[in-house]
């Protein structure tokens, strides 16, 4: 207790009663001390539910650690600036989006580690620290609880990506004038999409498994997953162009649309399958509509999951 | 459902699998009356308290809070504030951050939530922590920040488990200290604990949990006062008991044993009314040994306690 820091304990006179700061004037009859309130909507509480997280996320190092990388992007771009036209990019369109593409190579292996150690530890930290105790004793839904965390956990990934994005673009400008518009809308759609279903797949899967849920998801959707997708592909199991639906591949067909093929994914698989008949250009309203549904399918998972918890 | 119970909890049955933790317990909390819950570890008082607040689903039974069914979770607690099972405080919030969560679910307007805020940090004695880390506090800090989360909104009904786990005995007084003056404001409460004094001295009606099941239950002052009709009266004499006044007590109307307690207190076991307990003590101040004291014990709830327990301690 002692190597707390207190704070400076004002005279009474200098604190009004009833009041966070001194210079706030509001009376006990304004305070409303005996009024009977009544609780928000289920989506008003969602939204608290989202404020309060976001102030959660706020202290996480992880989150900073990602601008940083961000931020890198410009210094990485210089330094190997000399070498693009060696053996770097396999970029199939020398424009400012093409190398963009390149640019965000690590976009898949980073989305990764993001979602699944930050969303994948959503719920399992509420009841591991026991928060959960309080929180689900709440007057609120369990629902809007689940709903809350994982929107606040989506708005920051976007946040971040989306200031990766623009690091990547005022880089490339340095150079480049030209820039694909298609290729940049179709690609942040993608990106977009990537992260609704990988933060919704790591959530589910702290809902559904709790402790050790980042690792899992981690493994999951960067390794396993694509590893297994590419053995059956091979095998003539499934087709390739069917590929394009699953969602582990998401992050990796954003940099394809870029122009980045080759450095696109962070261990090679797109590089691997796509000769043999995946292409992005594939990538239609059916897979934007078949990407929804995967997260609505994660989300809803988690959220029947943590519903139906008993503690 | 009459309107005057805050809680209502009918033959509630909760099992995991064949084990059977809380089995056909029925219990009501009157609108402005303090209930407590008593029992040895893993009796099944925690397994009640988190049915009654939704945290996990009761096997069979009903469980209505203010008339709501728990089943509608929200609505049933909206004027209840709890803190079950000791829960964290999120340790990346200070006190103020906490309460401001807590009061947004709750409907409070941020300045609300400054106002009562203040209040509860204040009687909680955590005012000038309210802008220090949660996770630099000791166990105690961390109790009273939950206990202030739970009274923030002014709810009609509290629910506690334990309060008073983890807080040093001042802390305790406080804490029962600002229960009892919630009871002025018609509070409800409905407390889990061990620590039979703290029954005692907050609540109107106790059940006592053992096994999974209420085997005593109603009204503390008939539990401890008249339950079974007995009561010790001891007397504290100037001059050694005799023999002579020894056969004059027990000759009484109402006494039903004596006994000394070495040689100036006589313990009298007595049923019976307040007239005949007049003429006993009457009795003792015409013996001519000096009475200096005359000392009333009921029954109380550590015996009621022991005895409830005594088959567990065998087994």
């Amino acid at each position: 207790m002692s190597l707390l820091k207190k704070t400076a304990v004002p005279t009474e006179e200098e604190r009004p009663r009833g009041t966070w700061e001194n210079d706030s004037t509001m009376d006990d009859a304004q305070a409303h001390r005996d009024r009977t309130y009544h609780i928000r909507s289920s989506i008003q509480q969602t939204f608290s539910i989202y404020l309060t997280q976001m102030a959660l996320f706020s202290k996480r190092k992880l989150i900073y650690v990602m601008l940083i990388i961000a931020v890198l992007i410009p210094i990485i771009y210089v330094l190997i600036r000399d070498k693009l036209n060696l053996n770097l990019g396999n970029v199939t369109e020398l424009s400012g989006s093409g190398i963009m593409g390149l640019l965000l190579f690590m976009f898949p292996f980073l989305l990764s580690i993001c979602a699944s150690f930050l969303m994948g530890s959503l719920m399992p930290k509420e009841f591991s620290e026991r928060s959960a105790y309080m929180n689900m004793a709440l007057p609120m839904s369990r629902w809007a609880f689940c709903l809350g965390k994982y929107l606040a956990g989506v708005t920051i990934i976007i946040g971040i990506f989306v200031f990766a994005y623009g690091m990547a673009m005022a880089t490339a400008m340095m150079d480049y004038e030209y820039f694909n518009g298609e290729a940049l809308a179709k690609s942040m759609i993608l990106m977009l999409l990537a992260i609704l279903v990988y933060t919704s797949f790591a959530f589910t899967m702290g809902c559904v498994i709790g402790r050790g849920a980042g690792i899992l998801s981690f493994l999951l959707f960067l390794l396993v997953l694509p590893m297994i997708e590419f053995y059956l592909g091979i095998n003539g199991n499934i087709q390739m162009s069917d590929l394009i639906y699953m969602p582990n591949l998401l992050p990796d067909f954003t940099c394809m649309a870029l122009g980045s093929n080759g450095a696109a994914s962070s261990i090679g698989f797109i590089n691997m399958i796509q000769p043999q008949g995946i292409d992005v250009d594939d990538f239609s309203m059916t897979s934007i509509i078949v990407s929804v549904v995967w997260t609505i399918g994660f989300l809803l998972l988690g959220m029947i999951a943590v519903n139906r918890r008993e503690m | 459902m009459t309107e005057s119970n805050s809680i209502e909890v009918s033959h509630l049955v909760k099992r995991y699998g064949s084990f059977t933790a809380v089995s056909d317990i029925s219990f009501e909390v009157p609108d402005g009356k303090y209930m407590g819950l008593l029992g040895p570890n893993g009796a099944g008082k925690s397994t009640t308290l988190k049915a009654v607040t939704g945290l996990l689903k009761p096997t069979s039974g009903t469980i209505r809070i203010q008339g709501i069914d728990i089943k509608d979770h929200r609505h049933a607690l909206e004027h209840v504030g709890c803190v079950i099972e000791t829960p964290n405080p999120y340790n990346e919030f200070t006190p103020a951050d906490f309460l401001q969560h807590v009061g947004r679910i709750y409907g409070l307007s941020r300045a609300e939530i400054a106002i009562r805020g203040r209040d509860v940090l204040e009687q909680m004695k955590l005012w000038d922590w309210r802008y220090s880390k949660i996770a630099g506090f000791s166990k105690g800090m961390k109790q009273r920040v939950v206990i202030a989360q739970a009274l923030l909104p002014n709810p009609d009904i509290i629910i506690l488990d334990e309060p008073t786990s983890g807080l040093d005995p001042r802390g305790m007084v406080e804490v029962r200290d600002i229960l009892k003056s919630l009871k002025k404001k018609d509070n409800s409460l409905l407390i889990s604990t061990h620590i039979l004094s703290e029954v005692s001295e907050l609540c109107d009606s106790v059940t006592m949990i053992r096994d999974g099941k209420a085997v005593i239950s109603g009204d503390v002052a008939e539990l401890i006062g008249n339950g079974s009709g007995a009561i010790s009266l001891e007397f504290k004499m100037l001059k050694s008991i005799n023999s002579q006044l020894l056969n004059d007590l027990s000759g009484c109307a109402g006494v039903s044993g004596v006994e000394t307690i070495g040689d100036h207190i006589a313990r009298l076991e007595f049923r019976g009314t307040l007239e005949q307990q007049a003429e006993v003590i009457s009795m003792a101040y015409g013996s001519g040994l000096g009475l200096l004291s005359a000392n009333e014990k009921g029954k109380d709830l550590e015996d009621l306690y022991m005895e409830m327990t005594e088959g567990e301690e065998a087994s």
